[in-house]
């Protein structure tokens, strides 16, 4: 095709020794044509950044292409001098970053930093960059241009710095644009924002755009064309619709299989009429503590809720609701202004710590960061064991347990004696999960457990909680902003928005037919709509 | 900012306060300074004049309280030994304690800085060793022992720089170098961990991605993260510094506080320890709130949390 | 059933360990060093206190008039060089232990717990830690000196009493990096004692930058003692200290040169072995917690 702008053939990418294989990048091949997306899609360590980054040349040292050509413009970027590649970066091929706040120099203005893409490139008097910069931003949808051109970036939401570092790549008018998930660290609705944005900048200027994601969804709503990878291999390339509709490939069909569907399965029975958990009337306010910030900020507002016996209650929200709030609060590791926790009768919250402290078997948490919430210096068997033996069971007995925990999670009972380093990051999940059960708790409240987790890892965890629900009849509170995968494990969902429940209900119901603005609007948001499979929870028990 | 400056100056009396309440103890504790004043030999009768003269008889709340009344005036009041005022003594002193720090400091930024970045700019490289011994070498270098070094090589052997006194700039090289040694490891070490934390950062790949000059990326985009805690690190060193003096001041002689802490201690010279502490303290609280200021104005992150 | 994606690395330490020179280098002078310390006696080959007025200053091998017998020289009492240098030895090492072992534990004490708790407690602790470093070392230790007398015990604990800062500072934003991670959460959670958690949960986790700071501050100590004892504010004559050495070489420097060359030569050698072996465990330990 003649209107190709960029042309990646046969790379191949090497990996620094000891890597767990050679390439990182593996024969790939791919076009990018004139005005058009092509989403490379793949779970992590899949190669698909480093293809990104390879082709401006960008890769971090240990990273060496040893085959291939990147075509643009009819010359091989892997060929091209340093001062040729600085020409081209930012100007011809621009790129936009997944961390917008870590992306753009925390010490210099928004506007001086657009106003360098000029002087890069020695382009206009200072007078027209200026100029240029607040057009730009004006073009990327920012509100109040002239402030953003001054504001440093903390000064602004993710949205917004993410629309900074889209005008900065515009600002030359590229021929491509490289986007390396730049949605990922923004919440639903921003996103739903960026991606249209991004759609109409594409078709006012006519530039072609290679976007990095890992969302299946997105791929769904942004891009014409969309190449698999797997392992630092392309396993599958063409049309969009024809690959989300028409998998060839067995990867591809499973890693689409493992897509949560947003539409929720069928309630399996009559739920439990009793009420193991009451929260009443939350409040919590988080005080801006520094000198001049004063600013108090509520956390949670008038939050009430009951947890049924046996029901998972998802709490949903955008970062900032309150979610997690709520889950700590719950835990007792933040405290409430005010307001009452009922278990058995009981109002935790008026409980002293010491009358809390064997309370606190009820409940218990799991994690989201599977790295941080595994002590490195302490062996799987002991993190597991570690809690009853404090709550008074002998320490013989409670090793014994946890290796029967072990297996029940999934996991092998040699792994007593291993690190949480040894594990991925699926597995540590499940150790967390053992970790939780150990205590035997009636309640568990699970906050955005399977948000750090790839795609298929996700799929096996969610199944696993929702058997080991199910086997222990325990009742469960599920944090998430994903909303796909709570229409998969919950019962009911609240909505939270700004620290307060504004919906409730069961999750068919929220799902078919929202109530509120707020929850018909994220509901809109969330990118490839039809997309994903009801997830076969019940067929698979753990043994 | 005015209001986070009090607050600051707040604790920093707060913390003056303390450390001089604990020196004025302490040395009160060193003996009995009539004993000093009046001279071992003298009379049972003539001690407990001194004493009563002096006031030393009275609680040592009082005594502190008199003491800081007086110190907030700029009176220190008056050496046991050398019979003079404290505050004359310090005003003499202190510009060639102060002097000798600020050159030791920019003599260590001096390597320290185009050192760090160069070191880091290609790690694993050879300046990039070369500033990794250096750093090891000046941190496990005994102070003293350079100074008298430098004496036997600069001022015994080749008789190129006075060995002693204050008189001429040329008296305060070696005094410089050897001061400046002391310095240099830390500030070589955040300038060059900085530098390469900044390069590694994504704001450093978005430079790059636009297209910037090698040189721009560095100055603009990267060295401006390091100078924030290398500001910090320099005050600190600094603050270090001018109480570090003490032996080079011994071994060159020169006349600054340091050597004059030396003498005041040996004999007991109470005032002078006392005023000499306050100072220091003084100046260490005075340089970490400049380096807080000045940080603010190079971060607005910083700026912000106030 | 799922088996861990790595194969245990329990022994990688040890491997890298014995593959990374400069620790090795550094970790044997200091085993050398330890060894002369405990074995002066039978090493050196006189009394390092008997003095002979009679064979004052000899110069060492390589000078002209030197004597045999006397392989580094004599000093201006006549005190064998080389048997006051070994015995040197011990005075450093045991300064540089004993007071690392009392600031570490302050300064560990202190910068687990402003790290754990947070709020007025490390308000607290940070005005105690602030205070501390506008105290300058130097002029205190003198005073602390003047005050109780001039001896090696009173150094150990001037030195260990003053040197806490670092390991405060250091521990208390590692602390508060490990509080801030889930397990700590998990481990409260589970209706874990403070005490349980700050002993099992984060000590374990800040132990390596203790281990490193504890090197670094050997160091310092080591140099701080020199230096007080070349002021005459350490410890005090006949005992074998460096840097009492250098303060009687200094009286002979426009004679004698080489009698500071030595003794200083020993104190370099040793902090340097001490700091790189410091340098190399924190990049050993380092890349043990990345992974």
């Amino acid at each position: 095709m003649n209107d190709t702008v960029l042309s990646i053939q046969c790379l191949s990418v090497a990996l620094p020794e000891g890597a767990d294989r050679r390439l990182a990048v593996d024969d790939v091949s791919l076009d990018l044509r004139k005005g058009e997306t092509v989403c490379i899609v793949g779970e992590s360590g899949s190669g698909k950044s480093i293809t990104a980054f390879s082709v401006v040349g960008l890769l971090s040292p240990q990273l060496v292409p040893v085959a291939g050509k990147v075509l643009f413009g009819g010359n091989d970027l892997l060929k091209a001098p340093a001062a040729e590649m600085r020409r081209i970066r930012g100007a011809r091929i621009a790129m936009i970053f997944q961390e917008p706040m870590t992306a753009l120099n925390p010490v210099l203005r928004c506007g001086q930093q657009i106003m360098e893409m000029f002087e890069a490139h020695g382009l206009h008097t200072h007078r027209a960059r200026r100029a240029r910069a607040i057009e730009l931003l004006t073009e990327v949808g920012l509100p109040d241009p002239a402030k953003a051109f001054s504001a440093f970036p903390h000064e602004l939401s993710g949205g917004q710095r993410q629309r900074v570092m889209i005008a900065m790549a515009l600002a030359l008018e590229p021929d491509v644009i490289i986007a390396d998930e730049p949605t990922t660290a923004l919440d639903v609705t921003t996103q739903a924002q960026i991606l249209s944005l991004l759609k109409r900048l594409r078709e006012n200027h006519g530039t072609a755009i290679l976007f990095i994601t890992h969302d299946f969804g997105v791929v769904a709503e942004i891009a014409d064309r969309v190449a698999v990878m797997h392992r630092g291999k392309v396993v599958e390339s063409g049309p969009t619709v024809d690959v989300l509709n028409d998998p060839q490939e067995a990867y591809t069909r499973d890693l689409l299989a493992a897509v949560p569907a947003l539409t929720p399965p069928a309630p399996a029975g009559k739920p439990d009429a009793e009420i193991v958990l009451s929260g009443l009337n939350l409040n919590k306010t988080y005080r801006g503590r520094s000198f001049f910030n004063r600013r108090d900020v509520p956390a949670l507002t008038d939050v009430s809720f009951d947890l049924y016996r046996g029901e998972t209650l998802g709490i949903v929200g955008e970062s900032g609701s309150g979610k997690s709030t709520l889950g700590r609060c719950l835990m007792r590791l933040a405290d409430l202004d005010a307001g009452e926790i009922i278990v058995d009768g009981k109002d935790l919250h008026a409980l002293s710590e010491r009358a809390f402290q064997p309370m606190r078997k009820t409940m218990q948490m799991v994690f989201q960061d599977p790295f941080a919430s595994l002590n490195p210096q302490r062996t799987v068997g002991r993190i597991i064991a570690d809690g009853p033996i404090v709550h008074g069971k002998a320490e013989s007995l409670a090793l014994a347990q946890a290796e029967e925990l072990l297996s029940f999670v999934g996991l092998d009972p040699s792994s007593m004696n291993r690190y949480p380093r040894e594990f991925s990051g699926g597995q540590r999940q499940r150790i967390g999960i053992a970790r939780a059960l150990a205590l035997e708790p009636k309640i568990i409240i699970a906050d955005e457990p399977v948000s750090a987790l790839d795609v298929s890892v996700q799929a096996q965890v969610l199944k696993l909680l929702r058997g080991l629900k199910v086997r222990l009849s325990l009742s469960m509170i599920f944090i998430t902003h994903d909303l796909r995968v709570a229409a998969q494990i919950c019962d009911r969902v609240a909505v939270m928005q700004r620290g307060r429940i504004i919906e409730m209900g069961p999750t068919a119901e929220i799902f078919s037919n929202p109530k509120s603005e707020y929850t018909r609007a994220l509901l809109a948001a969330i990118p490839g709509q039809g997309l994903g499979a009801k997830q076969a929870f019940e067929s698979e028990l753990p043994a | 900012m005015t209001s986070f400056i009090i607050k600051r100056l707040a604790s920093a009396v707060l913390t003056i306060l303390v450390v001089s309440a604990l020196t004025f103890s302490l040395a009160f504790l060193a003996g009995d300074p009539a004993i000093a004043i009046a001279g071992k030999d003298s009379s049972a009768a003539d001690i407990a004049r001194v004493r009563e003269y002096y006031g030393f008889d009275r609680p040592v709340v009082i005594q502190y309280g008199e003491w800081l009344a007086k110190a907030l005036t700029g009176d220190f009041g008056r050496s046991f030994h050398y019979q003079q005022s404290v505050a004359d003594m310090l005003a003499s002193r202190l510009p060639i304690t102060f002097g000798l720090g600020v050159a030791a400091i920019i003599f260590a930024l001096a390597i320290a800085v185009p050192l760090g970045v160069a070191a880091a700019a290609k790690p694993g490289g050879l300046i990039d060793r070369f500033a990794l011994g250096l750093s090891v070498l000046g941190q496990a270098m005994p102070t003293f022992w350079l100074a008298l070094l430098l004496v036997v090589l600069f001022g015994l052997t080749l008789r190129w720089l006075p060995i002693s006194g204050n008189a001429t700039w040329q008296h305060f090289v070696m005094p410089t170098i050897a001061l400046g040694t002391f310095a240099l490891p830390a500030l070589l070490r955040i300038t060059r961990a900085g530098t390469l934390d900044a390069l590694r950062s994504d704001y450093v790949r978005t430079a790059r991605a636009k297209g910037l000059g090698a040189g721009k990326v560095l100055f603009r985009h990267a060295l401006r993260n390091v100078m924030i805690p290398l500001v910090s690190i320099s005050a600190v060193q600094l603050g270090a510094l001018l109480a570090g003096s003490i032996v080079i001041e011994q071994i060159f002689a020169l006349q600054g506080i340091g050597a004059l802490s030396y003498d005041a201690t040996l004999r007991a010279d109470l005032p002078v320890v006392q005023a000499i502490t306050l100072i220091v303290a003084v100046f260490y609280v005075l340089l970490t709130l400049v380096a807080d200021i000045v940080n603010a104005i190079l971060d607005p992150r910083i700026r912000e949390s106030w | 059933m799922a088996k861990p994606v790595q194969s245990n690395t329990g022994s990688g330490l040890l491997r890298r360990l014995a593959s990374n020179a400069p620790v090795l280098i550094s970790g044997s002078i200091l085993l050398a060093l330890v060894v002369i310390a405990v074995a002066a006696p039978l090493l050196a080959p006189y009394d390092p206190y008997a003095q002979d007025l009679s064979r004052r200053l000899l110069p060492p091998i390589g000078y002209a008039g030197h004597d045999p017998a006397h392989f580094l020289g004599t000093d201006g009492f006549g005190r064998d060089y080389l048997s006051r240098l070994i015995y040197g030895t011990r005075i450093s090492l045991l300064i540089g232990f004993s007071v690392v072992l009392i600031a570490g534990f302050i300064g560990t004490t202190i910068g687990l717990l402003a790290g754990y708790f947070g709020g007025k407690v490390d308000q607290v602790l940070m005005f105690v830690i602030n205070t501390r470093l506008a105290m300058p070392v130097f002029l205190a230790a003198m005073a602390v000196v003047v005050v109780f007398g001039a001896s090696l015990t009173a150094t150990v604990l001037t030195l260990g009493f003053f040197l806490w800062d670092r390991f405060a500072v250091v521990i208390r934003s590692t602390t508060q990096q490990v509080a801030a991670q889930d397990f700590v959460l998990a481990a409260r959670s589970a209706g874990f004692s403070n005490t349980r958690i700050l002993t099992r949960e984060i000590l374990p986790n800040v132990l390596s930058s203790v281990v490193v700071i504890a090197t670094l501050e050997m160091g310092s100590a080591i140099l701080l003692e020199a230096a007080l004892s070349f002021l005459g504010f350490g410890v005090q004559e006949p005992t074998p200290s460096w840097g009492l050495m250098l303060s009687q070489a200094r009286e002979q420097l426009f004679f004698d040169a080489w009698l500071i060359y030595l003794p200083g030569l020993a104190l370099l050698s040793l902090v340097l072995a001490v700091n790189i072996f410091g340098d190399g465990l924190r990049d050993l330990l380092g890349a043990r917690d990345r992974t």
